[in-house]
């Protein structure tokens, strides 16, 4: 249990004079993007599409963002950096949510890896959160959500449940934003 | 809060189980939900029969999250009065007792202690949670309006309005009825 004081601080420090009414949990592959495809052309790993369906759910529900995905630990070096970077794929990503007007508040504190891994974040970066109302977890990984599950949203759809090569899309949708934003908005 | 999560209350509250999965926890409290204010009856036999009927049809554990759980834990130990424990307290924890084992109910654990106001029971609840992976789900049995935020979809408030008061003030009923306790088994078993 050694780790616990460390998250805490570090949530803390994103936690300071602000409200935090309404979360967004966010996982980034498989969410704002569907695997291995290349959009667009060259380096394009991030679908702006996808990006606009995020900007949806917080047009709709005025919830902040806390990244979730494991691409927080490089994405918290680029803000540290001033949004300076040689990787392209952040460089991507941060145009995008700087064209649809979003911002990342804030970071899951890093506990592990496993299956309990990061519904233990999430549970850890709630913890102490007095005035969050209501949260959403935007995923397409199966972790060990348990309880967690009322609160997700897996962005992730079966196309062929062939034992030998099952085929799944990834991707926030449309529908999935309609999710969101019911369970963003169901205590209102 | 700081002081609360530098305190070491934390690592009291968590009991990890990592050879169990899938437990599925009700977190109780006393007042309000054993007994209705307006009885003397310290428990009310009818509603810890309402506890046993959700126990038996979810398996569930119970932890205690009422306040009793401040000298409840040392009457346990105990079990004979206490210079914590006043007579009227270990009347009531002893016949408490009577009516678990007659149903046999058992008490798991307890929520850990934070601080007092709309705030504490929720906190207390959301820390018993942060290290149990194994917690498939669970429900809160209370009386009373915490700031329950989004665990508001796991409480089941045991108040209910039954008329009005000469002041024009609302009447209350409280104690665990059988219609709480379908709910709460509904809300458990969701994700078997």
């Amino acid at each position: 249990m050694q780790y616990l004081n460390i998250p805490q601080l570090e949530s803390e420090v994103s936690y300071q004079g602000k409200t935090y009414e309404k979360i967004i949990f966010l996982d980034v592959d498989g969410v704002l993007h569907d695997y291995g495809i290349d959009y667009q052309s060259g380096q394009q790993i991030i679908d702006p599409v996808r990006v606009g369906r995020l900007k949806k759910i917080v047009d709709a529900t005025d919830a902040e963002i806390i990244m979730s995905s494991s691409w927080r630990y490089a994405y918290q070096d680029f803000c540290l950096h001033q949004y300076q970077s040689e990787n392209p794929s952040l460089l991507i990503l941060q145009k995008y949510l700087d064209y649809f007007d979003l911002h990342i508040r804030g970071f899951t504190p890093y506990i592990g890896f496993g299956a309990d891994s990061r519904p233990l974040e999430i549970r850890a970066w709630l913890l102490d959160k007095t005035d969050t109302k209501s949260f959403v977890i935007l995923d397409d990984d199966d972790f060990n959500w348990q309880w967690l599950n009322r609160f997700l949203v897996r962005t992730r759809e079966t196309i062929s449940d062939d034992e030998d090569n099952p085929q799944y899309l990834y991707g926030l949708e449309e529908h999935h934003v309609q999710q969101a934003i019911a369970i963003l908005n169901q205590f209102d | 809060m700081k002081n609360y999560l530098d305190s070491g209350l934390l690592d009291q509250a968590v009991r990890t189980n990592a050879d169990q999965k899938n437990t599925k926890i009700i977190f109780l409290d006393v007042d309000g939900v054993m007994h209705d204010y307006s009885t003397e009856q310290i428990v009310q036999e009818e509603r810890v029969q309402n506890l046993k009927k959700i126990i038996d049809a979810t398996n569930a554990e119970i932890i205690l999250s009422s306040s009793w759980r401040l000298s409840y834990p040392e009457f346990l130990e105990e079990n004979q009065l206490t210079e914590y424990i006043s007579d009227h307290e270990y009347e009531c924890f002893a016949f408490f007792n009577q009516m678990l084992e007659k149903y046999n109910l058992k008490i798991s654990g307890f929520t850990p202690y934070s601080m007092l106001g709309i705030n504490g029971r929720p906190l207390e609840i959301r820390t018993f949670l942060l290290d149990r992976a194994d917690v498939s789900s669970f429900v809160i049995l209370d009386d009373e309006a915490f700031n329950w935020q989004w665990l508001k979809p796991f409480w089941i408030q045991t108040k209910s309005p039954i008329g009005i008061n000469e002041d024009g003030s609302l009447k209350f009923c409280y104690g665990l009825e059988d219609f709480h306790a379908e709910k709460a088994i509904r809300i458990l078993n969701r994700f078997d």
